[in-house]
């Protein structure tokens, strides 16, 4: 029987069926595997709870929240982590679809350019924190060359630009950004460049044969065309941002001062540097509203775009 | 309401492995099989480490099963306990003693034969630092301290024989060092002739803060640990502080990456600066040709052609006032775990007597060949006296100042205290603070001997 | 048109610039002994290969006159290639795993329209949310619960759970853009749902599987902390946990570090040569087809 004639009762309910069963493979590996570590989490997250003192799991309900959302740290980290966030991700994004762009064009040479382009992505996070200290620390290839043009640049003008390198809050923190965008521009290269394909030639065809300039074509085709994924890759990259750690971990140690002292490092400190595993759960669940609520309002705003474009 | 934590964990896990398993398959170990002692360490030397382990096998008949534990060893190690994995003895670092003490994980050996013949022998500071509310727990795997460090031609170029005792003098040669535009090997000039670490690290590090102190014999904490900084006599926590802000601000004679910097140790052996403090253990690898650039050109501008050169040398660490010595001394130590088979304890025993004390023949066998091989600190007394080890000493170090040394190193006071994770993770950005001058010496040490009365009334609030 | 062609060449060229010039910095660095690379200059003065050999070749080890990085080395050079055979093991079945759950869950929300499909989504994205700190133990415990600690199934598993959310909603959002004509005209032609969508629709999705697979490979190659966590010995232990063993308490040997970052990186991109060639293919058969 040809679907268009089913009632759409019918029609619901079949739907209904083979929704869930095309999404329960999936769903049940991750309820196996991450279902029953989000809801220890969460229960620890209410207790008093220190590996030190192991004996002791005291219920203490939201008192481990009220004793972070009552402390400095956290707001000071919460902070951090913002900027992080505001300055990665849009960052990302620009260089990505650039690199994007240029690589959807056709010519010779295109699959080696391609295939460069997940070189930062492959690289192991070992080396990569390893690769930023050699690199930005002091006397580090990028640093020398750097200070060295800041020299010259105080030399010739006149200014007194004291360069310290990242034994400077503000150049510590960036440097950490930088390093993080370098590492997430592939994946998002990666989508742009799928869903550039996807794009119809005709479209292109005919809007040349409008005589539509290049730009044009941009705002008018490409652009709306790669809406959904542009937020797909925010989203994604948001939620990377503040889940950053490793890089931290490596490039800074949360240091000099607290500058660089973004939400999962300040988590990572309070399970591992002091086993709290109580409050560790209660700043992971922060972390988690967080993020879910972000991407809340990013999806709203993608459903809201992508009703126009069907 | 008072669970047990590892039973609900426990509990749970079977819960949703009874669901599970029949979809996943259960693998069980065999029971029957007869289990070899199990051993984990971090990944240093592991061939080394199984050349000794089967030397053990061969004397003693025992076997074992060495595994290597990669990453990060205190947080993978922290799983392994909490998941209650066969493991009879480990490496610990004296920083996660206490903590690993306090959260039950280790095992005293009081009540084991010849538990006690040990103590004797070993430094002081090493004796301390395995031990706990009166029980041993540790026999040392390697220890060291820190001593100061300077390159000798560099401090010749300036017209200074031998490098400062009090910290002003430092300040008057380093300033002039700074005067001279002396260059490194590669030909940069020496903008800032000391370099400390005061790089932040969540396990580890800032032990030169410490050993600055502890250079000039300040007391730190009394007693029953409450700190006694930012007023303990003469002030002098603060001044060693003041000293550091201003030779980073004001003389610029320390570099502020000292706040950044870990590879101090690969600065100092390429001639970046002309002062550091290091560990006494890499003042073989600094003075090694292959990794230094300093000896590299020494030797080369003699045509010599051996190895090593006593370039880099070794300093007791400038202090306050004139006469003052001491630094910080730590050990790392194997211990036997809490969940040990209690039918393996006396094999473990033995194991832990071959590596950390003596083998069969009475000989510190291990740590000799740890020294041997690759100049690892020892912490027993008599191995100073023997021929064969100062000999090797000779090559790079001073043996007169290592013996000194050994006997005034002193643990962190506070290290062996249940709260001491606490303030490790809390006085570091703070003293980093202090040092970018975004607060004073004085404040910044009160708020931290604050924060320390706060986590001592906290773990005694926790019994 | 040359103007055009020589910007193009420039701006790539640009492009790819950025993009390796941090990792050029450590090849040459793998060329360089421990003594050069702390003076930070670029080109090694007198090249070695000499960080290569601990992972290529059998050393001895005992031998008093090797440093430290050497006796590593020879106890890796054993490892090696069973770590990378490891990897390669779980990168490619969590690449399979990812498209194949991935793709059947991705096609119904993109699909189908049913109530709870926005909740389902947000549920994907959630798990993604849950900073790795609070679950890693947790985690780690199941896994033992399972009896799967240290083997191959553990990090597969673990590793398909963390991308898979990222697969769906990358595949959602590429299926899409697919015009749903393709497959009405199959199921008029008497095709049955999934026959519709494994015959017409995936032929025509692939370069979009393509990509999401690509990422699901290189997650699970360069994730670290979670397969440290869940494997102990060289049966299940990849790659980049190797390579960490060279980085420990008393010394980091960068150059040696340096060499087994090069050798990891390497694969990856080799792969993504074999992978360019399938996506070129792809586009033809989307545009053709």
């Amino acid at each position: 029987m040809p679907p268009k004639l089913r009632s759409d009762h019918i029609q619901q309910r079949a739907n209904h069926v083979f929704a869930l069963v095309m999404n329960l493979p999936a769903l049940t590996l991750i309820l196996l595997l991450i279902g029953y570590p989000v809801i220890v989490s969460l229960w620890t997250s209410l207790h008093r709870y220190n590996l030190r003192r192991p004996d002791t799991f005291d219920f203490v309900g939201l008192m481990n929240y009220v004793t972070i959302l009552t402390n400095h740290d956290f707001w000071h980290s919460i902070g951090v982590s913002f900027y992080f966030t505001a300055v990665s991700v849009p960052l990302t994004i620009l260089i990505a679809l650039g690199i994007a762009l240029l690589f959807n064009q056709e010519f010779t040479g295109r699959g080696v350019f391609r295939a460069l382009l997940l070189i930062p992505w492959a690289v192991p996070g070992v080396v990569n924190g390893l690769m930023w200290m050699g690199l930005l620390g002091k006397h580090g290839a990028f640093d020398t060359i750097i200070s060295n043009n800041i020299e010259l640049f105080n030399k010739l003008l006149g200014t007194n630009i004291d360069y310290i390198g990242m034994a400077s809050p503000v150049v510590a923190l960036n440097a950490a950004v930088a390093a993080h965008i370098w590492k997430n521009v592939p994946f998002a290269c990666i989508i742009f460049l799928a869903a550039l394909q996807g794009i119809p030639s005709e479209q292109y065809r005919a809007a040349r044969i409008d005589g539509a300039s290049t730009w044009k074509r941009f705002l008018h085709l490409t652009l709306p065309w790669l809406l959904h994924p542009i937020m797909i890759v925010a989203i994604l990259t948001t939620m990377n941002s503040f889940r950053v750690f490793d890089l931290i971990f490596a490039l800074t140690g949360g240091g000099p001062g607290d500058a660089t002292y973004v939400i999962a490092w300040q988590t990572y400190k309070e399970a591992f540097g002091r086993l709290n595993f109580g409050g560790a759960n209660a700043y992971s669940y922060l972390i988690t509203i967080i993020t879910m609520t972000l991407a809340i309002v990013y999806i709203r705003l993608l459903y809201r775009r992508g009703s126009v474009q069907g | 309401m008072v669970v047990d934590r590892r039973q609900f964990l426990r509990h749970s896990a079977l819960a949703t492995m009874g669901l599970t398993s029949g979809l996943l398959g259960c693998r069980q170990s065999d029971p029957e099989r007869v289990t070899p002692l199990v051993f984990k360490g971090w990944p240093y030397e592991p061939d080394l480490v199984k050349e000794n382990i089967e030397f053990f096998t061969d004397q003693i008949g025992i076997d074992v099963d060495y595994e290597m534990v990669s990453g990060n060893y205190h947080d993978k190690m922290v799983a392994l306990f909490l998941a209650q994995s066969r493991m009879d003895c480990c490496y610990v670092r004296d920083d996660d003693f206490a903590e690993w003490v306090e959260a039950g994980w280790l095992r005293p050996f009081d009540d084991l034969p010849k538990a006690e013949s040990y103590q004797n022998d070993l430094y002081d500071y090493n004796m301390e630092s395995m031990s706990y509310q009166g029980h041993s727990y540790g026999l040392p795997y390697y220890t060291d301290f820190t001593v100061w460090i300077y390159n000798s031609e560099m401090l010749a170029q300036a017209g200074f024989s031998q490098s400062a005792r009090t910290l002003d003098e430092l300040t008057e040669q380093a300033v002039k060092i700074k005067e001279r535009s002396i260059r490194s090997p590669d030909g940069q000039r020496i903008e800032y002739p000391i370099l400390l670490g005061f790089r932040q690290s969540p396990g580890m590090g800032f032990g030169d803060w410490w050993a600055l102190n502890y250079g000039s014999e300040v007391q730190l904490f009394d007693d029953e640990l409450n700190p006694i900084f930012p007023d303990d006599t003469d002030r002098q926590a603060e001044r060693i502080l003041q000293w550091i802000v201003d030779g980073i601000h004001k003389y610029r004679i320390i570099d502020i990456n000292s706040l950044t910097l870990g590879r101090i140790r690969e600065n100092t052996a390429a001639g970046r600066q002309v002062y550091c403090l290091l560990s006494k253990y890499d003042v073989e690898w600094i003075n090694n040709r292959k990794n230094s650039a300093v000896v590299d050109t020494y030797l080369a501008d003699r045509n010599l052609d051996q190895s090593h050169a006593k370039v880099l040398k070794m300093a007791p660490i400038p202090s306050l006032e004139t006469g003052q010595q001491g630094t910080l001394g730590w050990t790392r130590m194997y211990c036997l775990t809490a969940h040990c088979n209690p039918d393996k304890v006396l094999d473990a025993w033995q194991l832990l007597q071959f590596l950390g004390g003596k083998d069969r023949n009475g000989e510190y066998y291990t740590a000799k060949q740890w020294f041997r091989l690759r100049g690892l600190g020892f912490a027993y007394r008599s191995l100073m006296e023997d021929p064969e080890i100062i000999a090797q000493m000779e090559r790079w170090g001073d043996v007169g100042l290592i013996k000194t040394m050994s006997k005034v190193a002193r643990i962190r006071e506070n290290i062996k205290s249940p709260w001491f994770p606490d303030f490790n993770v809390y006085y570091q950005p703070e003293i980093q603070k202090i040092l970018l001058r975004q607060q004073s010496p004085r404040d910044g040490l009160g708020r931290i001997a604050k924060r320390c009365q706060q986590f001592k009334l906290e773990w005694q609030s926790m019994g | 048109m040359v103007k055009h062609r020589i910007g193009l060449y420039l701006l790539s060229f640009l492009a790819v610039l950025y993009l390796v010039t941090p990792f050029l910095w450590v090849v040459l660095v793998s060329f360089m002994e421990e003594r050069e690379a702390n003076q930070h200059h670029w080109i090694p003065r007198q090249p070695t290969f000499d960080n290569y050999w601990p992972y290529l070749a059998k050393g001895s080890v005992t031998d008093e006159d090797k440093t430290a990085g050497d006796a590593v080395g020879g106890f890796t050079a054993r490892q090696f290639p069973r770590a990378i055979i490891n990897s390669l093991i779980n990168a490619s079945l969590v690449m399979v795993m990812n498209l194949f759950f991935g793709s059947l869950a991705a096609y119904a929300l993109a699909r189908v329209d049913f109530s709870g499909k926005f909740v389902l989504l947000l549920f994907y994205l959630g798990t993604r949310s849950v900073p790795g700190v609070a679950i890693m133990v947790p985690m780690y415990l199941l896994i033992r619960g399972y009896g799967l600690l240290d083997t191959h199934l553990a990090i597969i598993l673990a590793h398909t759970t963390f991308t898979l959310p990222f697969t769906i909603w990358i595949l959602k959002g590429y299926f899409q853009t697919i015009p749903i004509d393709l497959e009405r005209s199959a199921r008029i032609d008497g095709c049955t749902r999934l026959g519709a969508l494994f015959r017409v629709f995936m032929p025509v999705a692939t370069p979009g599987m393509i990509a999401v697979g690509i990422f699901a490979f290189i997650s699970s190659w360069g994730e670290f902390f979670f397969a440290l966590l869940l494997t102990s010995s060289i049966g299940s232990k990849p790659v980049t946990v190797l390579i960490s063993d060279f980085a420990q308490e008393l010394q980091v040997d960068f150059t040696l570090i340096a060499a087994g970052g090069v050798l990891v990186v390497l694969i990856p991109i080799v792969l993504a040569f074999i992978f360019q060639r399938f996506i070129i293919h792809g586009i033809g058969g989307a545009v053709t087809g």
